[in-house]
């Protein structure tokens, strides 16, 4: 079949630019296939049935977003600076006389076989992957997968329409590049005699305070949810900071050094530094989106990391025992107190009848009222909990009262506790003076018992709003002096919590088993009395969804890193191959002029280096810099483990530190193969 | 003994991919002495470059050997070469070859600043050019800034800073207009008659009269030399132009 002028020219330049083609067309494979795995394992129902697969779905459809808004920007980075590489070609063309209408069917042409190549190719592979991808992830999740590949179309269609969405842009984009420019423009783009790098203090000051105020804000986060507007705030900041010093800050940096003479003439110092004047000048951004994706590559696989690591610690902490029951009743009543014992005693028997033998027990019940802590001081009046917005999120707290008898037996204690006194425990460090007011009585606190908290209800950490424990004398009497506060809907603000925890020494499965049977039990007791809240859990019961979830932010954080990754290998070799072909003729020159191979060489290593280390190291520092707030995050979640964090953290730096030196070691090859 | 003896050199290119290897020359025997202005013509492809090139070390002839100033080019190792041209030749390129990521004055500094010269040397070194050439305003400037005369006079202080033993100009006048050539041509005189050995490859017949010898180059080997003898530049002209029609014309008189 006969080729046409316009297909064979584009394949034609194509071929020729092979060196900046080749990587591209493996980086739009790769993302078309990442996207593809990803909506298969969002969007088909293949995880159906494993445990914590419907999180796991929601992620990946998050992920799925993702890739499609990080796979524009970044097909849009790299098809400009193929343009770029090419407009002397192009203007060839048009001197030659061709119009702008043959170069856009050039460009459609060239448009036309990427965009087969990585769809095709992408869903290739992408349907090769994804049953392994979901092998993968059944065995992170400790489940095991159906094994019958399958394709669903509606993936496929997606993917594909997607990306042409995506490469139809890109066109348009790319058309406008080369319209826009006179044929001479065109051929001068490359020797376009460079103006040299100025020094910009005003954005270098800037990028350094804008940075600095990035690291400000996010090591002042204490708490993450109620500051989540902050926190992007930080890290907006941080991504600004980091290109405007980058490309301003590394300029000034070289010129200051330019101005200090005896540093300046020296062999060693001299070509360096003057070459890295412009390097910085060209490729500061470069290293900045380098940086910044390295960044997001070790905040995203520590973090995800440490969680799955810690999938169990967590779990642990939000199910102290094998089996936990929980109810709740909106309003004072005096039978509750007894309906708690009769419950307690039904629970066991059942469980005991299913073999268990019951350990570790702890039965008891808490009165809890809610509202704007401060001062040592709970407002519990209308006023304070309708004016939310306006409130600090970090200052709503739960008073939980515990009769004193009650703590003394379920804990084994012996407090003593007077009227109008009061034990006061909390796992968040709120500061309490010698009384505490909760609405209209206050009590004189004898004694803090923070270490015990955990024991009383471990998942206090956790719990967004600070609860507060008062172990006081008499409970219902003081339970009464609420009964008069009432929430916006008129609902009453007290409430009567009721926790069974025990051991059973049972096999996980019946475990499970035993928490369905408790579970209907507690319906079936509680259905005349219209409770708010009740269920009855297992340890066992809730492993597979902590697992599922971490496990599924793991997974996808590695599949993001690794699209990642593979546009930082991009954006390198981009940036050696263009430096290559600038540095070839300034060698040639310096050769002539009497430097030795062996000096020029030894120059290039060490800027080549510095190169390499800027990116990683401001990394490192922004990751530092992070942590803090991640750590916070991760509390969330109920993993307060930070050496589990930092040794996540640690891992990924050496991982992610050798994979790029990996892509360093062979993109500058391609660097040296140009210029020798 | 002359400064620069060149005895039968004979340089042959051996194309990569096995095609017919090239004798750029035949065979050049060239003494060039100290305080000499000489200037080499030839048609394009006469072999005036690789000539050039093999006197400044920058690349190996086939046979025959190159001594200047009684070193033998020869002995010298590979990697200490570029050493040895930075210690002892300036080179001046047809097109300038100034780096652009240095000033002017930064980019002449370069080959003191490679041997490890003071600051200060290099700033007394660098002034005591820069006034006579006419660029003492431009050291701070960049390649890009300046016209191809600026250019090319940084070039020729770059290859003057080092005080070397012979410059060797490949058509240095080459990418210039007229007027920048003849001021870059009677800076050559004025460096020449300060005693600067001086070996300048040409096309222009105008650059070659002001030299105080001429050697006509074809076909890799040396056919002819004109000797100023006293002749004025104008006088010259007349010579070299005769010369060059009658070899045009098939005329080989050695
Ligand atoms: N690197 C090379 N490899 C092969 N042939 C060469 C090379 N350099 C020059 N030549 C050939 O040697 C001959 C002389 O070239 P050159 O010295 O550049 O001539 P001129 O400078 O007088 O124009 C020419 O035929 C040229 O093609
Ligand atoms: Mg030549």
């Amino acid at each position: 079949m006969k080729i046409g002028f316009y297909p064979r020219l584009a394949a034609d330049g194509m071929r020729k630019n092979a060196r900046l083609y080749v990587p591209y067309l493996i980086a739009c494979v790769m993302m078309v296939a990442v996207y593809y795995i990803l909506h298969f394992l969002g969007h088909s129902g293949v995880m159906d049935g494993m445990p914590g697969g419907n999180t796991a779905e929601t992620l990946m459809q998050l992920g799925t977003f993702v890739m499609t808004l990080f796979g524009t920007l970044f097909l849009f980075y790299t098809q400009s600076a193929l343009i770029k590489g090419r407009k002397k070609e192009f203007g060839l063309y048009s001197i030659l006389g061709m119009n702008r209408f043959n170069l856009g069917r050039i460009l459609f042409f060239e448009t036309l076989i990427v965009w087969v190549v990585s769809v095709a190719g992408g869903l290739a592979a992408g349907i090769t992957l994804s049953g392994l991808a979901k092998a993968g992830f059944a065995k992170m999740v400790g489940s095991a997968a159906r094994s019958a590949v399958l394709v669903p179309a509606g993936s496929v269609a997606w993917t594909a329409g997607t990306f042409s969405f995506i490469f139809l842009l890109i066109l348009l984009n790319s058309l406008r590049q080369v319209g826009f420019s006179s044929p001479i423009e065109l051929v001068r783009a490359e020797k376009a005699g460079e103006k040299p790098p100025k020094s910009n203090w005003f954005v270098g000051i800037l990028g350094f305070l804008t940075l600095g105020a990035g690291y400000f804000i996010a090591l002042r986060i204490k708490q993450p949810m109620s500051a989540l507007l902050w926190f992007f705030a930080a890290v907006i900041l941080i991504i600004i900071g980091t290109y405007l010093l980058l490309v301003a800050g590394s300029v000034i940096f070289c010129r200051l050094l330019q101005k200090n003479k005896r540093y300046y003439y020296r062999t060693n110092h001299f070509v360096s530094v003057s070459s890295m004047a412009f390097r910085m000048k060209r490729n500061g951004a470069g290293l900045a989106s380098i940086c910044i994706l390295l960044t997001m590559i070790l905040v995203m696989l520590s973090s995800t990391a440490a969680l799955y690591a810690g999938a169990d610690e967590c779990l642990d902490l939000r199910y102290p025992n094998e089996i936990g029951a929980f109810a709740c009743k909106y309003g004072y009543d005096e039978g509750l107190e007894s309906l708690g014992e009769k419950l307690d005693a039904d629970l066991k028997q059942a469980a005991m009848e299913h073999g268990a033998a019951i350990t570790n027990n702890a039965t008891f019940y808490e009165w809890s009222i809610s509202g704007y802590f401060d001062d040592g001081r709970l407002d519990v009046t209308l006023n304070s909990l309708t004016d939310m917005a306006f409130i600090d999120y970090d200052k709503v707290a739960q008073i939980l009262f515990i009769d004193r008898d009650v703590y003394n037996r379920v804990f084994g204690c012996s407090e003593e506790v007077g009227p109008g006194e009061a034990l006061v425990g909390t796992a968040k460090k709120i500061p309490i003076g010698d009384t505490i007011t909760v609405g209209d009585v206050s009590f004189r606190v004898t004694k803090r018992i923070d270490d015990r908290v955990d024991e009383i209800d471990p998942s206090a950490r956790i719990s967004a709003s600070p609860g507060i424990f008062l172990i006081v004398d008499d409970v219902n009497e003081v339970a009464k002096h609420y009964i008069k506060y009432a929430d916006f809907n008129g609902e009453p603000m007290l409430a009567w919590f009721w926790h069974c925890r025990f051991d059973t020494g049972l096999a996980p499965q019946q475990q499970e088993a035993l928490a369905r049977t408790l579970d209907e039990l507690l319906d079936e007791e509680l259905e005349p009395y219209d409770f708010d809240n009740r269920y009855c859990e297992s340890h066992e019961g809730e492993r597979g969804d902590f697992v599922g979830t971490f496990g599924g932010l793991l997974f996808l954080g590695m599949l993001l890193s690794l699209i990642f990754l593979a546009s930082c290998a991009i954006i390198m070799y981009y940036k050696q191959v263009s430096e290559g072909f600038e540095d070839q003729a300034r060698f040639g020159i310096m050769q002539k002029v009497g430097m030795t191979k062996e000096e020029i060489r030894r120059s290039v290593d060490s800027q080549m280096l510095t190169v390499f280390l800027i990116p990683i190291l401001f990394a490192c520092v922004h990751l530092l810099a992070v942590l803090p707030v991640v750590m916070k995050l991760l509390m969330l979640f109920g993993l307060f483990d930070i050496p589990l964090l930092l040794t996540a953290a640690g891992i990924c730096v050496l991982v992610c530190g050798a994979v790029y030196a990996g892509i360093y070691r062979l993109t500058s090859n391609a660097y040296y193969r140009i210029v020798s | 003994m002359s400064l620069l003896e060149a005895k039968g050199i004979k340089k042959i290119y051996k194309t990569r991919n096995g095609g017919v290897p090239v004798e750029a020359l035949k065979h050049v025997d060239l003494t060039v002495e100290k305080g000499e202005f000489v200037a080499i013509m030839g048609e394009s492809g006469s072999g005036k470059t690789t000539l050039l090139n093999i006197l400044a070390a920058l690349d190996r002839p086939t046979e025959g050997t190159v001594v200047l100033d009684g070193m033998d080019l020869g002995a010298v190792k590979n990697a200490a070469v570029a050493r040895f041209r930075r210690d002892n030749l300036g080179y001046v390129f047809q097109e300038f070859n100034l780096l652009d990521t240095f000033s002017l004055g930064d980019n002449i500094c370069l080959p003191l600043v490679l041997a490890g010269k003071k600051p200060k040397e290099m700033k007394k070194r660098l002034d005591a050019l820069a006034q006579p050439l006419g660029i003492a305003d431009l050291l701070k400037k960049y390649p890009f800034e300046v016209s191809g005369g600026q250019k090319q006079r940084a070039a020729v202080a770059r290859a003057l800073i080092t005080q070397p033993r012979i410059i060797l100009a490949d058509e240095p006048t080459g990418a210039l207009d007229s007027r920048s050539s003849d001021e870059l041509l009677a800076l050559f005189g004025q460096v020449n008659r300060a005693g600067q050995t001086i070996l300048m490859v040409t096309h222009s017949t105008r650059a070659a009269s002001r030299a105080s010898r001429v050697l006509f180059l074809r076909d890799g080997t040396v056919i002819h030399q004109i000797r100023r003898d006293g002749r004025t530049d104008q006088e010259m002209y007349q010579r070299i132009s005769d010369a060059l029609t009658l070899l045009a014309n098939g005329g080989d008189r050695k």
